[in-house]
């Protein structure tokens, strides 16, 4: 079974996610809480597999719960209750570390059926968010050719340093999209479903969906290299 | 002034005269460089008579020539010729050395001053005319008393000036008033000496008394580049201050602008945002309150009314971020959203959408008319079509990207002029299409139905493309 926490602070819509789970015997509700500071303490005290969170929460954002959620239980996914399912919103939640999104007005089985397919290895993707992954993965690669010159020259400077380099730092913020992601980014930018895509590519569905979801996880891998870079770089964290 | 008798003088009276007439040389030289500075510089005309530097220059060219015979032992022009000329240039030299007084003291104004100007130049003329009666005809009289004119009138202009300048704050005229008073001393001090010599050698105190003249042009000079250095320092402050106002008005200016600019900008988007809510959300909503209050909808109908309006605020927001004429982006963005409604109504999607540029001509009020026109034509598919397959087509034709929404569904009757026909939605295409420049045809018959939308596409990008095919 699995365990899933909700964080949503509206009543009626968390009564509604709630029964959304109950309708499914694969998906237990482990939690249902509508604030960060209850979900915070919550996921001190119990484990969990998914966590289902609003974002935006009367005491702070549902931010912050995914990447607590995260610290604490790294086996955990992540999904964000989204209104719209706009770019910024999603792109920041996923950022953070979150596998996906569901629409706050899915339909009851749509709700099960999403967690489940996540579970599964697929996560949910727009047009419009493939086509800011694109350029976000366009940026990075620029920046991180640039960076990794940066840092090769410190890390020659910085040869005879007890402490050694980081090779993880780097190798991640090196990494581009493969040409096969690059191509599935494209295609699902062009409005071509997962079914189209996989056939197209002589692939399954269940592999196009694997693209994005480690896509996804560059994403939050980058994110947070690239806030360790720039802390260690300012001097906020010790080298 | 008569001319000096040629007689044998002590040997530092030639030393010191060469010194003298150096040093006035060296002055005048001075004085004529900066009056030639000042004509060229401040356009003044050359032959203005008031300007101190001239008047001083030639003073002192006068007088160096004046003293020539006092070093030379044989002038450039016979005896008689050179003594002539000798007196004709130390006359010049106090006619110069009077105008270099009236202007420093800032009297050229005065109608007196234009009457010396004159009464000085009809004496030298006449003394002139002396001096070619005299060695012509032997006849001294007119040069005697052309003399003694031009004498009485620097005399009387001396006296003038002394009693005038005695009264004034500024201190160059009191030390002009004090070298004229030395040289009026040395001259009358050699009148008497000469009458008391008796034949023997009286160096005259005149011509070294004369050099304080020099030195007063000099330091008349100096002050004079002073204050034009203090001037220009200050005009330069006042103007970089005045530089500095300027570009701080400059800098407000555009800071102004750039707010209403940006003012601007925020009201147009937020009267295209009233808009879209008119046409789209609000539009939904109302039918969907019209379905509440009435009694004939069913449950269904008003929870897809509802469903529309959240549909119709979702385009709304994807619409901010869509790239300006990205049509392909735009296409797949409704079909991901559209995707349950498709699949609601069991519809075979052909999708057939190129990777076309984007147009940027289509403003964000442009892309948002090409959204609801294709959400229009989606929507008739699932309400009225009956169809099972869609065909959705956006390639580029030419100097044209032409989308084509194409289904089998019933069809319908296109009226000649969609502008005008009983269908909203077929009227609300039409105007739509016009509103932003594109072409629209709508087929349809039992079995087909082809809604088409030409854009143009930029002209630069057809000649690009056109080039490359050639190449």
């Amino acid at each position: 079974m699995t365990r899933v926490l909700i964080v949503e602070d509206d009543p009626q819509t968390r009564e509604f996610f709630e029964q959304s789970l109950a309708r499914s015997s694969e998906l237990l509700l482990a939690g249902s809480v509508g604030t960060v500071h209850d979900a915070l303490h919550w996921l001190t005290t119990h484990t969990l597999d998914v966590l289902l969170t609003d974002l935006g929460l009367p005491d702070g954002s549902g931010l912050s719960v995914i990447r607590r959620a995260r610290e604490l239980h790294p086996g955990c996914e992540a999904l964000v209750i989204s209104m719209f399912g706009d770019e910024d919103n999603v792109l920041a939640s996923i950022e953070a570390g979150a596998l996906g999104y569901i629409h706050k007005d899915s339909a009851m089985d749509d709700v099960a059926r999403t967690i489940l397919d996540m579970r599964a290895g697929a996560s949910p993707i727009s047009p419009m968010i493939a086509r800011r992954l694109l350029m976000r993965f366009q940026t990075d690669t620029r920046a991180a050719r640039d960076t990794s010159t940066l840092f090769e020259s410190r890390t020659e400077a910085r040869a005879d340093s007890p402490m050694g380099v980081r090779s993880d730092v780097d190798s991640d913020l090196t990494s581009p999209l493969t040409p096969r992601e690059q191509e599935v980014l494209v295609m699902i930018s062009r409005g071509y479903t997962y079914a189209e895509i996989a056939r197209l590519q002589s692939v399954t569905v269940h592999t196009v969906q694997s693209h994005i979801k480690r896509l996804y996880h560059k994403l939050s891998v980058n994110s947070k290299t690239e806030a360790v870079f720039e802390a260690t770089r300012l001097g906020l964290l010790a080298r | 002034m008569a001319a000096w008798p040629i007689q044998e003088a002590p040997a530092w009276h030639a030393t010191a005269a060469l010194a003298v007439v150096c040093f006035s040389l060296f002055v005048g030289g001075l004085a004529a460089a900066l009056w030639w500075t000042d004509v060229r510089l401040n356009g003044q005309p050359w032959w203005r008579w008031d300007n101190l530097y001239l008047c001083a220059a030639l003073s002192q060219f006068c007088w160096s020539l004046g003293q020539v015979d006092a070093i030379l032992a044989h002038p450039w022009l016979p005896g008689p010729w050179w003594a002539g000329v000798s007196s004709l240039a130390r006359t010049l030299w106090g006619t110069f050395l009077g105008l270099f007084c009236l202007v420093l003291a800032g009297w050229t104004h005065k109608p007196l001053a234009r009457r010396y100007w004159w009464c000085t130049w009809v004496l030298l003329g006449w003394c002139v005319l002396g001096n070619v009666a005299l060695y012509a005809w032997d006849t001294p009289v007119l040069l005697q008393i052309g003399y003694g004119a031009f004498v009485a009138a620097f005399l009387v202009s001396c006296w003038y000036f002394v009693i005038r300048a005695q009264h004034t704050p500024l201190l160059f005229q009191r030390l002009a008033l004090g070298v004229v008073g030395i040289n009026l001393l040395a001259g009358l001090l050699d009148v008497v000496l000469v009458r008391m010599a008796d034949g023997h050698t009286h160096t005259p105190l005149l011509p070294f008394a004369s050099t304080l003249f020099g030195l007063l042009i000099l330091v008349v000079m100096v002050r004079e580049f002073q204050l034009a250095q203090a001037q220009t320092r200050a005009l330069n402050t006042t103007l970089a201050e005045r530089v500095a106002e300027k570009e701080q008005a400059l800098a407000e200016s555009y800071q102004r602008l750039e707010r209403l600019a940006r003012e601007q900008e925020r009201t147009a988007e937020r009267s295209r945002i009233l808009r879209d809510m008119h046409d789209g959300v609000g539009a939904h909503l109302s039918a969907a309150m019209r379905q509440v209050q009435s009694d004939r909808a069913s449950k269904e109908d008003i929870l897809r009314s509802l469903r529309e309006s959240m549909e119709q605020l979702k385009l709304s927001i994807d619409a901010l971020h869509l790239q300006p004429g990205d049509v392909a982006t735009l296409l797949a963005n409704l079909r991901y959203r559209l995707a349950p409604r498709f699949a609601d109504a069991d519809l075979q999607i052909v999708w057939d959408v190129d990777p076309v540029p984007p147009l940027p001509y289509l403003d964000d009020a442009a892309m948002r008319h090409v959204q609801f026109m294709v959400y229009e034509a989606f929507s008739n598919v699932f309400q009225h079509a009956h169809a099972h397959q869609l065909h959705i087509s956006l390639r580029s034709d030419g100097p044209e990207v032409v989308l084509r929404i194409t289904d089998d569904g019933c069809g319908f009757e296109v009226p000649p002029d969609l502008r005008i026909g009983r269908s909203k939605g077929l009227r609300s295409l039409a105007e739509r299409a016009q509103a932003i420049g594109a072409a629209l045809q709508i087929k349809s018959r039992s079995g087909y139905t082809c809604i088409e939308l030409r854009l143009q596409r930029p002209a630069w990008e057809r000649r690009n493309q056109a080039r490359a095919v050639a190449g």
